[in-house]
């Protein structure tokens, strides 16, 4: 997909590509990144605010545990935005009307000639193994608690 | 091309807990002598003797001034050059915020994909992850030779107890990529 999409858009020679984060189905969240790669671009993920400056783009990024991340990048540029970061903004009824105007190219991908064999494949997709079962933990209240933060930390997995 | 690479991860000066859950999963694909661990930065000496006690074939010290600061490009370009002089077959991430903005161009390099945000390790080796936002599971084969590049999810491989080294400590070695400001 990067591959397509990169050689779909090197023509137009933009100056800011902006991607989404990850899919909702693989959930892969490398499109963009490679994208910015096939094209020679530089680029920054996790992106929750964008500024302009007079020597390209001021982005604030999300890192873990609560930190962000200030960078100041050149343009062209690659941004792969995180939900949330932005108030949606609808179109007005002028911008519906004018977007009817607008230009569309369909590029066929078979004339896009960015065909590779995939590195890895998807052989199998099932349903994850969930069981609902009650347990018991023996021994002491001490080895009890032990075993509970135990299956909890990774059976669980929610500490 | 052979063994395992792990690019371990810094965090408040000493090797952050992903790193050690990444290095449980690589002892899934390879045993202790067949894995390599690397610590990226300007200045590594202190997290390289940190690993070097632990169950690894060596430890690389991918060291460079222009590494104080992590940047997608100067990580990418460093790891390239590492990854090209030790061929390992596997490398393995762990997947937090910084690999999952360089990891993927990373790879890119190497006309591979990641295979990212794995939960669990088959033989063969398959790679399972979660599909549909973990509605799903699904398992992934490498195809092409490699080197074939993973990043494991937080918790999924436990790095609790760490086991040490026995004898010596692993070998460290400094390796300097060429990379430049401009």
């Amino acid at each position: 997909v990067a591959r397509l999409l990169a050689e779909a858009i090197r023509p137009e020679n933009p100056d800011l590509v902006l991607t989404g984060l990850q899919s909702e189905d693989l959930g892969l969240g490398q499109t963009g990144v490679i994208m910015a790669e096939l094209l020679g671009l530089p680029h920054s993920t996790l992106i929750l605010q964008v500024e302009k400056t007079e020597t390209g783009l001021k982005v604030k990024r999300e890192l873990e545990e609560g930190w962000f991340q200030s960078i100041e990048l050149p343009t062209p540029a690659l941004l792969t935005i995180q939900s949330g970061g932005n108030k949606l903004r609808y179109a007005t009824l002028l911008g519906i009307k004018r977007a009817k105007t607008k230009e569309v190219r369909s590029v066929a991908a078979a004339d896009l000639g960015a065909e590779a064999p995939p590195s890895a494949v998807l052989e199998r997709v099932a349903l994850p193994q969930k069981q609902k079962s009650t347990q018991f933990l023996s021994g002491s209240p001490k080895e009890a608690a032990a075993a509970l933060v135990e299956k909890l930390k990774f059976e669980v997995r929610v500490l | 091309m052979s063994g395992v690479l792990v690019v371990l991860e810094e965090r408040a000066g000493r090797i952050g807990r992903p790193g050690w859950e990444a290095a449980a999963a690589a002892r899934q694909l390879a045993g202790p002598d067949s894995i390599a661990v690397a610590v990226v930065g300007a200045q590594t000496e202190a997290l390289a003797v940190e690993a070097a006690g632990r169950p690894f074939a060596k430890v690389l010290r991918v060291e460079h001034p222009l590494l104080a600061l992590y940047t997608a490009d100067g990580f990418k370009l460093a790891l390239e050059q590492l990854i090209r002089a030790e061929s390992p077959e596997f490398v393995v991430f762990p997947h937090t915020y910084q690999v999952r903005d360089y990891a993927p161009a990373l790879a890119a390099r190497f006309s591979q994909s990641l295979v990212s945000d794995v939960v669990g390790i088959e033989p063969g080796p398959v790679f399972l992850r979660q599909l549909m936002q973990g509605r799903l599971a699904g398992a992934y084969r490498p195809q092409n030779g490699g080197p074939c590049f993973v990043s494991v999810q937080a918790g999924s491989f436990r790095a609790e107890s760490p086991e040490a080294r026995a004898g010596a400590p692993a070998a460290i070695t400094l390796f300097t990529p060429t990379l430049s400001a401009e």
